[in-house]
């Protein structure tokens, strides 16, 4: 089964549980889809040793052969390709989004499409199971394409059981990681904030009919209910982790709170089952 | 005259940028605009309650629209699409609006023509009065593409209205990541403020935030949230400004007080106290404030 630990609002406890997940089924495959800022392999103690680029299509003109009919320029939706009437057009690569129209409309095959580093996949292993993280290179935006090859490369690794850690937000990079699981975790906290998120990624879940169930994460800060959420969507808390400043100053230290924290290691265990009662 | 800008940025998330964006507000007398550049889950609006919101759809790039009637389910639209937005299932072509970024490659390649362009909504660009002026902020629908747009087309409006009411501060709350939203939210802006909180991640996101800064030729300074959770990796994050020649705009504690009063809907200058005041002292001798 693959899960992905996703949440609406950034810093609600998304790594530590799925890092907790990982750590209590071993043999878990481990996957960090938070690619503009992953911090999985930190929680899990994981040096990944083997780092593959993740190229991206990007126009280039080869002139030799441009007849400058301008057709590359007009098809392009990004405004990537200025051409002036007459003369040679000129690609502006961060405006290319590798789509290949350009090189499709043209009549002579001057416009061709090269590869451009976008980011990496970074792989290594934790307890005998494989770990892959995702980067997207800073100052790049082909997110998705970075989380789709990090996903293409955990499907080569035949292993059945995921744990996927999403980026915050209810974009599209959270749907590309979404789209790849059997089930989604939402990590909340019971704030207005926590809560305003929630309903964010819960009405993405929906759109998409996975299966999800919801950890309450910091229990005690707030005390908003979510029984309104869960009836509107139909789902249910699998778990809920109280706030403790110790977990929080275990995370501050880099080390996961499955191995730092009696209370949520118990929690956590408990939460596989109820996953597997819940999904399987 | 064009207005200062200060944006809240952290790399990772829920460091408090959406709390701290609040403080500042309510810490600076001088007239200003506030906007919530976090258009995937927005929460400025949370804290400071806007009044008479007005609203008006976004349209994002024209996607792809599928004529079902015309259409042989040969597959050539899904076998060119590089965005796996479009699929036949059930005999007919299908758009997957989430992930169609409009390149219209399909258009080309449909022996049929039975696909064209169609506008398509993707979010809500909304404005309302504060108690502190007026808030700019905005929602993208649900697994959406296009936020990095929705953003510019925010900060476009806010910095609009500041021009033209002759405001000279705009205060930005940023999202999190380091991807086309935040690139967006930060171009040109005057000032980005990295709330950073002390841990391990956290320290690692901020590297990456302050490449970005540096990338997009934005001054910033690095301030630390709840930084007594870990007084060793506050040190850390210190060392490393140090090294890296990153200003360092000063820390505050954690305080249970703050976060409960956050969570009933309240600004917590008053739980904050002194630190913060200092933090928003050391961001307008930067330069950058009144």
């Amino acid at each position: 089964m693959r899960i992905a630990v996703a949440s609406g609002k950034g810093g609600a406890g998304k790594t530590s549980i799925a890092a907790s997940l990982v750590l209590s089924k071993p043999g878990t495959l481990a996957m960090d889809l938070d690619v503009e800022e992953p911090n999985l392999a930190i929680l899990l103690g994981v040096s990944p040793d083997d780092v593959q680029p993740v190229h991206q299509p990007v126009a280039f003109l080869e002139p030799t052969s441009c007849s400058s009919c301008g057709r590359c320029a007009r098809a392009c939706a990004y405004g990537a390709i200025a051409w002036f009437g007459s003369g040679l057009p000129v690609v502006n690569e961060s405006l290319c989004h590798g789509c290949g129209v350009c090189s499709l409309v043209c009549p002579t095959g001057a416009m061709r499409e090269g590869n451009r580093v976008v980011g990496e996949v970074r792989c290594g292993s934790v307890g005998g199971a494989p770990f892959i993280e995702g980067r997207l290179q800073v100052g790049g935006v082909s997110t998705v394409r970075v989380i789709e090859d990090t996903i293409h490369r955990g499907e080569m690794m035949n292993v059945p059981d995921w744990i996927m850690d999403a980026s915050p937000g209810t974009s599209c990079p959270v749907a590309a990681a979404l789209r790849a699981a059997d089930a989604a975790i939402l990590a909340a906290e019971p704030t207005p904030f926590g809560l305003s998120d929630l309903e964010g990624v819960l009405e993405v879940v929906a759109d998409m009919k996975l299966p999800a169930g919801i950890v309450v994460n910091k229990t005690g800060i707030g005390d908003r209910s979510l029984d309104g959420l869960c009836a509107r969507f139909s789902v249910e808390v699998l778990a809920r982790y109280p706030f403790s400043r110790s977990v929080a100053e275990s995370g501050a230290r880099g080390i996961c709170p499955y191995l730092a924290d009696a209370t949520w290691r118990w929690k956590t265990d408990t939460l596989w089952r109820s996953i597997e009662r819940r999904f399987s | 005259m064009s207005p200062r800008e200060i944006v809240v940025v952290s790399g990772k998330g829920g460091t408090g940028k959406t709390t701290l964006t609040a403080c500042f507000a309510a810490l600076t007398e001088e007239p200003k605009i506030l906007a919530d550049a976090d258009v995937d889950a927005p929460n400025l609006g949370i804290l400071l309650s806007p009044a008479g919101t007005e609203e008006r759809p976004f349209f994002g790039m024209e996607i792809a629209s599928v004529d079902t009637s015309r259409c042989t389910g040969c597959g050539a639209c899904e076998e060119f699409c590089r965005f796996r937005a479009i699929a036949v299932r059930n005999g007919k072509a299908a758009v997957d609006s989430g992930f169609c970024e409009g390149c219209g490659g399909c258009l080309f390649v449909c022996p049929e023509g039975c696909i064209s362009k169609e506008k398509f909504q993707r979010g809500v660009l909304r404005r309302g009065e504060t108690r502190f002026g007026p808030l700019w902020h905005a929602r993208l629908a649900p697994g959406g593409e296009n936020s990095g747009m929705l953003v510019a087309l925010l900060r476009k409006e806010a910095r609009r209205e500041a021009e033209e009411r002759g405001i000279s501060l705009l205060l930005t709350d940023g999202p999190p990541g380091v991807g086309c939203p935040v690139i967006s939210s930060m171009t040109g802006a005057t000032f980005a403020v990295l709330v950073s909180e002390p841990s391990r991640s956290a320290l690692s996101d901020l590297g990456r935030v302050a490449s970005l800064c540096r990338m997009l030729s934005v001054p910033f300074g690095v301030a630390v949230n709840r930084w007594d959770l870990s007084g060793e990796t506050t040190e850390e994050i210190k060392n490393a400004c140090g090294e890296k020649s990153w200003p360092f705009l000063g820390a505050i504690p954690f305080s249970e007080r703050a976060a409960r009063a956050v969570s009933e809907g309240r600004v917590p200058v008053g739980e904050m106290g002194e630190p913060l005041i200092e933090l928003w002292r050391s961001i307008v001798e930067r330069g950058c404030g009144v």
